[in-house]
């Protein structure tokens, strides 16, 4: 979609501006903490369009909110509605800005030097009542000059800028011939209507005194009228020919001063020559600046119709160009232009959101249709079923594509950050550079713009208060240059945006000292604190710790507008910050706020949802097993591993409206002893994960997985923080959907910190896990549970076979079915009517690998052997619980189950070769070089998975143990990437990067790691990693290793 | 219909005549199941699910103290989005459509005693029909009487 960063900041200051009108409204009526609420919402509101109008330039716009910012804040905490008087001129500025919006391209048009002067009084004196009547301050000069070009006319335009507004400037008497290649020589005329508050007299002597040999002819006011863009394309019409024509220059902006040569008149003639730009050679001008420099263009194309085939080249550019703003541009277009052909015009479209959101629920609509018609017809009907089949799967894909329509990289919102960040660093005399990572990243519309705000205050925040001068920089012994890296990425259904600058970080003792001022907490209560939640406090409502206001940030209102927004979206923003060295600012969205995937479990008879995106695993507590709650002090704890973990039972939050006190929770405790636990009783623990802090929330049952459509919840029950929506069950009953921090929050579950700073992290355990599992009677298999997506239990009735293959249906993908017995040498399965299916991750395909057993989960603190077996699907052998394992290659059996032709384009340097190799690898394929790797892991069975990823690809590999161990393989032979994990003992990957570049080896550097890469990848970045992957996609590695060794997909080096 | 009449849709809680006015109700619903949400105020039935809109169901009964048992009340009579967002009032049956002259209006002075410690401004006015009264609610004081409830258990 094509979307210039005007007009999503048109957009935006409608709802910026409505909403600032609303509050003025019901400021009116409103009483006590309402009239300090509404103050605050207004002066948010504007302040967002004034930062918004500042970057993009729109001075005249800036100004006048800047103008009405300065009134709020005198009103800011007062109890007390400001005079009538007051929000009048309030609301008037409001009007006028909303106009200034609505008609952008002239904005600077636009007197409002009488609306400042009135806000300015108010600003200055209380009860002043001094009213400025616009006609009497202002002047307005329409004439006409004539000069030779020369410099003097350019120090006319500046002096006359220098005294007022030039609203309009045109050249008209021009005639262009087709063999004209330079601009007429003799006399130029220029009519120019300006504004100012000077009188005529005073004028004069100025103008005069820069440019003696103008002649200056006034013309009437009354043909001042309305000039817009539109007629002035059109009188330029009228002299080329009937063509139109344009002044192009570098985009500048005409209050700053005057664009830099060359400024290009760009006109076509009828002759049936090549369109020649006109220069003119030394003068300065331009046409009446507009932000918005699209209105030549946008009339250029029409005409490219009936031009003659060889004087097209120019425009065909133009025209492309042009088809951008056609849509928005062509109204204020002459109307007697022909219109686009409509094959140009439409490549996208924009939709109302509302349109898509009446779409997103029909096609919940259809799916309980589908359902109801699944119910009415039998099982053996045989062929309604096929229809109903079909109905199933064209609902799915209409409930993604709809879904996909919302989609939007979040490249379109980083767009518009690099000119902003540059003009703040000018602004500010800071050299500041801008670095964008993963702006291919999608994020629904809604979430991508509601984005904006928070990110532009976000990267203000950085550039103003974190980049230093480049006189501190160096001081501080840092390069001159800032640095403020912008980066967003997906992970659990979520997507990452990290600001981060090499600053001079926060002062948490100045942070404190504002809080103890501010009177929030007490020292003792602070010293306590943690540097996270010490820095919470800046999100605060009137917390800056900026010493002065500056035009961009730093009245404390950015960072609390930044936090109501994110919130809103259920998202969160943390902060880290080192004094001295940066500050990184984390904020957390969910991907689309429309579809959520969700775990059903039921309290009683009631169903609630679940979302995904927090759930870390599920516990059953059966009376068999040996997992126990047990209670603590007040709370009730679940051993997890090596973590207690505070258990909250969702019954008892339901039942109990009110916030959990010391009593509550008693009363919990005294319900549910340990000792009165029913032994028939079946219970569930899910382990949930919000804002870094874990918590296990005990459910009767669970049902299953799946997609929901979120209804938000009602608006009159906003105030129940424990749902955050609702949505429709496959049967037509509404279930509510679970807020995860809502629940914590008032079941008051306080958290066991973990105790590394990395808090984090994954459980580093957690990457080390086996799941042990059956499929013949003879063999144990074992995958590493970072491979495992889950593990559906299915009927084998519902399983179709299509030749030798047999697929199920999953989350609505068919998915193959893998038999282990089909593609290696172990025994066959005992098929049953109910069946496990593992379903690994990271595989491009869908597929399950059938299993008769789940055995258990162990850790994978096992010497692997090499493949004894000799059986290419299995990578190696361990005994795990006094019983040799298996260890599957999901990768080969992928390859072995969707192998295609396909399949064999993506990998084609998969060596077709066993046969073909005098080299020392047992793989090899590059004809010309060999590539080498170093992998350094410290576990032997991800040194083997990695291992066999790359040798298939053709890379030899030289593995090592660890840091030490790379370093010395590192002397001793040459390498072409280095393939490292970073937890390892002895020397960890952090170290052995930084040793490794301080000893001056430049060869690229891949972090592979179980480590979460959104937190960890600019630190990967900073100790000299070239690229940080997880661990342990299999495709997105592949990739990543070719790019980096400059392999193409092709196959040739 | 001359411009003093005002037709008002009437329908029976506990008994009672009640009406809205008919221009403020969006439609009427045969009888529907509602999911209870834990922690609404108790006048709040919960969602119900209207052709893939969910609706927030109010008890009337339960708004106006009357008696009520957890099973009845089944209809729920939906209003516009004007009124206020997606919502209705559960009821017992759906009664006539009554035309009622502004003349046979009573004002709400009358009636205040009967609805002790309900909330004020619920009841509209009162019309004696034929048989018997006719108590006409102002639909837009519901949603409000849910936010109070709602504030007062979380403070």
């Amino acid at each position: 979609m094509v979307e210039t960063p005007y007009a999503e900041f048109i957009l935006e200051s409608r709802e910026h501006l409505q909403l600032f009108e609303t509050s003025m409204l019901a400021l009116e009526r409103a009483q006590g903490d309402e009239i300090r609420r509404c103050i605050d919402t207004s002066f948010r509101a504007v302040h967002s369009l004034k930062g918004n109008a500042g970057f993009l330039g729109f001075q005249t716009l800036q100004r006048l909110a800047h103008a009405t910012e300065s009134v709020l804040e005198q009103f800011r905490g007062s109890l007390s509605v400001p005079p009538n008087h007051v929000v009048q001129t309030l609301l008037q500025a409001v009007d006028r800005l909303m106009a200034m919006v609505e008609d952008l391209q002239h904005s600077h048009l636009h007197d409002v030097s009488a609306l400042l002067n009135k806000l300015n009084a108010i600003d200055s004196a209380e009860e002043s009542h001094v009213r400025f009547d616009p006609l009497n301050t202002e002047f307005v000069y329409h004439f006409c000059i004539s000069s030779r070009p020369s410099e003097s006319v350019l120090s006319l335009i500046r002096t006359l800028n220098s005294c007022g507004t030039i609203a309009h400037l045109s050249i008209p008497g021009v005639e262009f011939r087709a063999d004209v290649t330079s601009w007429p020589n003799d006399q130029l005329a220029l009519e120019v209507t300006f504004q100012s508050s000077l009188d005529i007299h005073s004028l004069h002597p100025r103008v005069k005194s820069v440019c003696p040999e103008i002649t200056w002819r006034e013309l009437g006011a009354s043909e001042l009228a309305e000039i817009s863009s539109a007629n002035f394309a059109k009188s330029l019409m009228e002299y080329a020919n009937s063509r139109p024509g344009h002044l192009a220059y570098e985009p500048s902006d005409f209050v700053v001063g005057v664009p830099k040569p060359p400024i290009l008149w760009v006109a076509t003639t009828r002759s049936e020559q090549q369109e020649i730009p006109l220069k003119l050679p030394s003068l300065n001008t331009t046409e009446p600046e507009s932000p918005q420099q699209q209105e030549p263009k946008a009339v250029a194309p029409p005409t490219t119709r009936d031009l003659v085939s060889d004087s097209t080249k120019h425009f065909t550019e133009s025209a492309i160009d042009a088809s951008k703003y056609s849509a928005q541009v062509a109204p204020s277009a002459p109307s007697n232009l022909p219109s686009i052909p409509t094959s140009d015009r439409i490549s996208s479209l924009r939709i109302q959101v509302d349109l898509l959101d009446r779409l997103m629920n029909l096609v919940g609509e259809l799916t309980l249709v589908r359902n109801q018609s699944l119910l009415a017809f039998g099982e053996t009907d045989g062929s309604p079923r096929a229809i109903i089949q079909r109905l199933n799967s064209v609902t799915s894909e209409l409930q993604d594509a709809v879904l996909r329509t919302r989609m939007q990289p979040v490249g379109n919102l980083f767009g518009r950050f690099p000119r902003m960040v540059r003009d703040l660093g000018r602004q500010l005399g800071k050299q500041v550079e801008l670095m964008m990572v993963g702006q291919e990243v999608e994020l629904d519309k809604t979430v991508l713009e509601q984005l904006s705000d928070p990110l532009t205050h976000l990267i203000r925040n950085s550039v103003d208060h974190g980049i230093e001068t480049p006189e501190v920089r160096l001081r501080a012994g840092k390069p001159e240059t800032g640095k403020v890296t912008l980066s967003a990425t997906a992970a659990d259904g979520q997507v990452i945006i990290e600001i981060r600058d090499d600053g001079r970080g926060i002062d948490p003792n100045a942070v404190k000292a504002k809080i103890i001022a501010l009177g929030m907490k007490s020292e003792s209560e602070l010293q306590k604190m943690s540097a996270r939640e010490l820095y919470s406090h800046i999100l605060l409502p009137g917390f800056s710790t900026a010493k002065q206001v500056s035009d961009v940030s730093g009245r404390g209102v950015g960072m609390d507008v930044v936090k109501t927004n994110v919130e809103r979206l259920e998202g969160s923003l943390t902060i880290d910050s080192t004094p001295g060295l940066g500050t990184s600012m984390i904020l957390r969205v969910p991907l689309t706020l429309a579809i959520v995937p969700c775990l059903i479990v039921t309290v009683g008879d009631e169903r609630f949802a679940v979302p995904q995106r927090g759930l870390e695993e599920i516990i059953c507590l059966h009376p068999g097993g040996q997992g126990v709650i047990e209670h603590s002090f007040d709370a009730e704890l679940y051993r997890l591993r090596n973590l207690l973990l505070p258990v909250v039972r969702l019954k008892e939050v339901l039942n109990r409206p009110n916030r959990f006190d010391a009593a509550t929770k008693a009363e919990i405790l005294s319900h549910n002893l340990p000792s009165e636990r029913d032994p028939n009783r079946i219970e569930y623990i899910l382990v949930l994960k919000t804002g870094g802090r874990k918590f296990g929330l005990l459910v009767d049952d669970v049902r299953g997985t799946e997609e929901v459509v979120v209804k938000p919840m009602h608006p009159s029950l906003k105030k129940i923080g424990i749902f955050t929506g609702a949505t429709l069950m496959g049967d037509g009953k509404v279930a509510l959907i679970a807020n995860l921090d809502g629940i914590a929050e008032h079941a008051d579950c306080y958290w066991v910190e973990q105790k590394t700073s990395q808090a984090l992290q994954r459980d580093p355990a957690e990457v080390h896990r086996i799941l042990l599992f059956e499929y013949g009677p003879k063999e144990q298999f074992a995958l590493p549970l970072v491979q495992v997506k889950r593990i559906e239990s299915i009927f084998m009735d519902q399983v179709e076979t299509v030749g030798e293959q047999a697929f199920i249906t999953i989350d609505g993908k068919s998915t193959r079915i893998i038999q282990l017995d089909r593609f290696m040498n172990v025994s066959p399965c005992e098929i049953q009517s109910q069946m496990h299916l593992l379903l690994p991750k990271f595989v491009s395909e869908p597929m399950g690998i059938l299993v008769s057993r789940i055995v258990d989960t162990d850790t994978l603190a096992i010497q692997l052997q090499e493949s004894s077996m000799d059986d290419p699907g299995i990578l190696g052998t361990a005994i795990v619980r006094g019983k040799l394992s298996l260890f599957l290659d999901t990768q080969f059996l992928r390859e072995q189950l969707f192998g295609g032709a396909e399949n064999e384009a993506r990998q084609s340097n998969v060596p077709e070769s066993q046969s073909e190799t005098p080299l020392p690898d047992r793989r090899p394929s590059q004809r010309e070089c060999q590539r080498h790797v170093l992998l350094v892991d410290d576990t032997p069975f991800f040194r083997e998975v990695v291992k066999r990823y790359f040798e298939r690809i053709g890379i030899h590999v030289i593995t090592a143990e660890d840091g030490i161990d790379g370093l010395r393989k590192l002397n001793d032979n040459h390498f072409d990437l280095v393939v490292s994990d970073i937890e390892m003992p002895n020397m960890d990957g952090w170290s052995f990067c930084m040793t490794a570049r301080e000893r001056g080896i430049e060869t690229p550097f891949l972090a592979l790691t179980s480590l979460s890469k959104t937190e960890n990848s600019s630190k990967a970045l900073e100790c000299g990693f070239n690229r940080f992957e997880e661990k342990l996609d299999h495709d997105r590695l592949i990739a990543t290793v070719r790019e980096l060794l400059g392999i193409d997909d092709g196959g040739q080096a | 219909m001359s411009e003093d009449v005002v037709m008002y849709c009437t329908f029976q809680a506990s008994g009672r005549l009640f009406g809205v006015a008919l221009a403020d109700i969006k439609e009427i619903t045969a009888e529907i199941l509602c999911t209870k949400i834990p922690h609404a105020p108790d006048c709040v039935r919960g969602y119900a699910n209207i052709r893939g809109q969910i609706v927030l169901g109010l008890d009337l009964k339960r708004i106006l103290n009357l008696p009520s048992a957890d099973d009845d009340g089944k209809r729920l009579v939906i209003f516009k989005h004007a009124v206020g967002p997606s919502f209705g009032l559960l009821v017992d049956e759906i009664g006539e459509i009554e035309s009622v002259s502004h003349r046979d209006i009573v004002s709400e002075g009358l009636t205040t005693g009967q609805t002790s410690g309900g909330p004020s401004g619920l009841i509209e006015r009162v019309c004696p029909l034929a048989d018997q009264l006719l108590i006409v609610l102002n639909p837009r004081k519901f949603l409000p009487i849910i936010e109070n409830a709602l504030s007062e258990t979380s403070t």
